[in-house]
């Protein structure tokens, strides 16, 4: 069975629309216009326990909301949610025993006082027997080096610092399915390396399921094999990274360097540009056309200089979104 | 489904502990809203110079005598403030939470969430208001002591018991209501502030109005009912009310929070 299985899942956001200015919110006082922003439109996929699983897209893709909805938060306007077979909407304590959501950007952290004391309480209301609250906690503040700043008032943490201290409260009852939300953002690249490595230990060491958002493509490169990738509330891809990768691998940049302004819209139509901004013209090329291209930029283009790159996963996959295809 | 009592004792345990946190949170940052300001006594000399000068021209006001009227006071204010520093500002904060989207952090959480939303903290700070209303009632209490029956105590302390779950309950209908507005914070606070009405004798309002605040907006519950019933003037009839409004209000609380829950957007990040 799968560990998480979701059909044909919508969310929508009701939202009203507010003109600028004060007439503007007289008026919206009086008469209301509505709509729906569609965070999560028919979005369908399947995850099998101790799968460590990407999910990534650009910003309002609608991440956070499908994660919320998987974790019982939201209130799914359509579809059907599965959790370890649970409707997380019912938010059983059974069930909420055994996840975990981690919002980057939200904290549950007492704020003016030592993580410690709230590590604490999380063992009260999970419930979790001395012995194995005691095991955890010692192999958590282990793993993320945290010894020296669990008596430390939390306002007074860095960010990487309290990220970890977050890590550690949702993890304390052992979760077997967890949401990590932009667990890195913000983060310098050290400690985005160290929350990387301790995920990925985590995952291994204890068959956790977990679902991790990022827009940073080094997170889901170095961690995940598969990759769920989310546009405008529908999934675009879903699939194994290395997919991706093959399919776009024959492909390769060819930057080229102009000293004369021309129209871009002429060149977009002959060319397969990735961008333009004069002087530099990126485009992406198929393998096996790239000597016939160059020559046909050469030719046609007034070219000061030229060199030829692996595109990048970051690059392929914001390509992936705009709708290019430059097979 | 575990036994009830194995479950109360797992919530008192866990009340406890957010009590002592909340606690040190204070005592971290706030030590200054401990010294007892001079705030509670200005009010309360106030007040006691107000019903000295009407008291001064009337022999009773609502059929009630001076010192009756100010054992009203005493135990109006205590229950008040008690109220205040457990329920209400955690109802403040609750409504703070739901715009933020912090109220996500009390849904994820393995246990009652209305608990959690309800027992959060404590305002310690209320401390001072505390100990001046407790004077009150103490110094009061000993001027209408030939009036109290020690039958009627057990009415009176289940009159009081009734009282914050009232209070709460109606008050909770009111804070749930952030699920719906942006900021439910102003009806939480007109609401709280009409409870005034029931610091004085219900003897001076005309029977419609009493009507009102015993049924609609039951403010009467908070001090005056529970204070007129231990002076023995009140009917036995108002522990039914009281009972009744008790399951209504349940009712009404719960179906607008389940509501409320499904409406719930949380917010984005
Ligand atoms: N609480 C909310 N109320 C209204 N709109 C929201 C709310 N949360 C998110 N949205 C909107 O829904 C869309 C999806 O947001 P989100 O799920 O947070 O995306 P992501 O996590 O991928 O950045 C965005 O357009 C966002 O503005
Ligand atoms: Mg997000």
């Amino acid at each position: 069975m799968a560990a998480i299985s979701v059909k044909h899942l919508k969310k929508y956001y009701r939202v009203h629309q507010k003109e600028p200015g004060l007439l503007g919110s007289l008026k919206s006082l009086v008469q209301r216009k509505y709509f729906n922003v569609e965070a999560a439109n028919d979005v369908s996929f399947e995850i099998k326990e101790g799968e460590l699983v990407g999910f990534i897209g650009p910003n309002g893709a609608g991440k956070t909301t499908t994660l919320k909805c998987l974790s019982g938060l939201l209130y799914p306007d359509a579809g059907e949610v599965q959790v370890l077979g649970f409707n997380p909407w019912d938010r059983k304590q059974t069930f909420l025993k055994q996840i975990s959501l981690v919002m980057g950007q939200k904290n549950q952290l007492w704020w003016d006082l030592p993580p410690i004391e709230t590590f604490n309480l999380n063992k009260e209301i999970y419930e979790v027997p001395d012995a194995q609250y005691k095991k955890t906690l010692d192999e958590l503040v282990q793993l993320l080096e945290v010894e020296d700043v669990l008596k430390i008032q939390v306002r007074k943490l860095s960010l990487g610092q309290r990220m970890k201290c977050e890590l550690i409260a949702a993890l304390l009852h052992s979760p077997k399915v967890l949401f990590l939300d932009e667990p890195t953002i913000g983060l310098d690249v050290v400690m985005q390396k160290k929350i990387r490595d301790f995920i990925k230990e985590y995952n291994q060491k204890h068959q956790a399921t977990i679902i991790l958002t990022s827009h940073y493509m080094g997170d889901v490169e170095e961690l995940c094999q598969r990759i769920m990738i989310i546009d405008k509330g529908q999934l675009v891809f879903d699939g194994q990274l290395s997919e991706i990768i093959q399919k776009y691998a024959d492909h390769k940049l060819v930057s080229l360097i102009l000293n004369q302004a021309v129209d871009p819209k002429v060149v977009a139509k002959i060319f397969p540009v990735k961008e333009f901004v004069y002087p530099k013209l990126v485009l992406m090329v198929k393998r096996d056309q790239i000597a016939s291209t160059t020559a046909r930029a050469l030719e046609q283009l007034p070219v000061a200089d030229l060199s030829i790159e692996e595109a990048a996963i970051e690059d392929i996959i914001r390509e992936l979104f705009t709708g290019k295809d430059y097979a | 489904m575990k036994p009830l009592v194995s479950e109360i004792r797992r919530y008192l345990r866990l009340w406890r502990l957010l009590l002592r946190l909340s606690l040190s949170e204070m005592l971290m940052f706030r030590i200054n809203g401990l010294l007892f300001g001079l705030a509670p006594i200005v009010w309360a000399a106030t007040v006691l110079i107000f019903l000295g000068v009407i008291f001064s021209k009337v022999k009773t006001l609502g059929g009630w005598s001076l010192w009756e009227t100010v054992f009203l006071l005493g135990v109006s204010e205590t229950v008040f403030v008690v109220y205040w520093a457990s329920f209400l500002i955690n109802l403040r904060n609750f409504i703070n939470e739901v715009r933020t989207g912090r109220f996500d952090q009390s849904l994820l959480k393995p246990i009652n969430s209305r608990f959690l939303v309800s027992f959060r903290t404590l305002d310690f700070t209320l401390l001072g208001s505390f100990i001046n209303s407790l004077a009150i009632f103490v110094v009061s209490l000993a001027k209408v002591s030939d009036q109290i029956h020690f039958s009627r105590l057990p009415g009176f302390l289940f009159l009081l018991a009734a009282a914050y779950a009232i209070c709460y309950l109606f008050h909770f209908i009111f804070a749930s209501l952030a699920f719906w507005v942006v900021n439910a914070r102003p009806f939480l606070d007109w609401i709280f502030e009409i409870a005034d009405f029931g610091h004085y004798p219900a003897g001076i309002y005309p029977p419609s109005l009493r009507m009102f605040f015993t049924f609609f907006i039951p403010i009467l519950f908070f001090g005056y009912f529970p204070t007129a019933f231990l002076l023995g003037r009140l009917d036995n009839l108002y522990l039914g009310i009281a009972i009744l409004l008790i399951l209504a209000l349940s009712i009404i609380s719960r179906l607008v929070w389940r509501a409320g829950l499904q409406r719930y957007q949380s917010a984005s990040s």
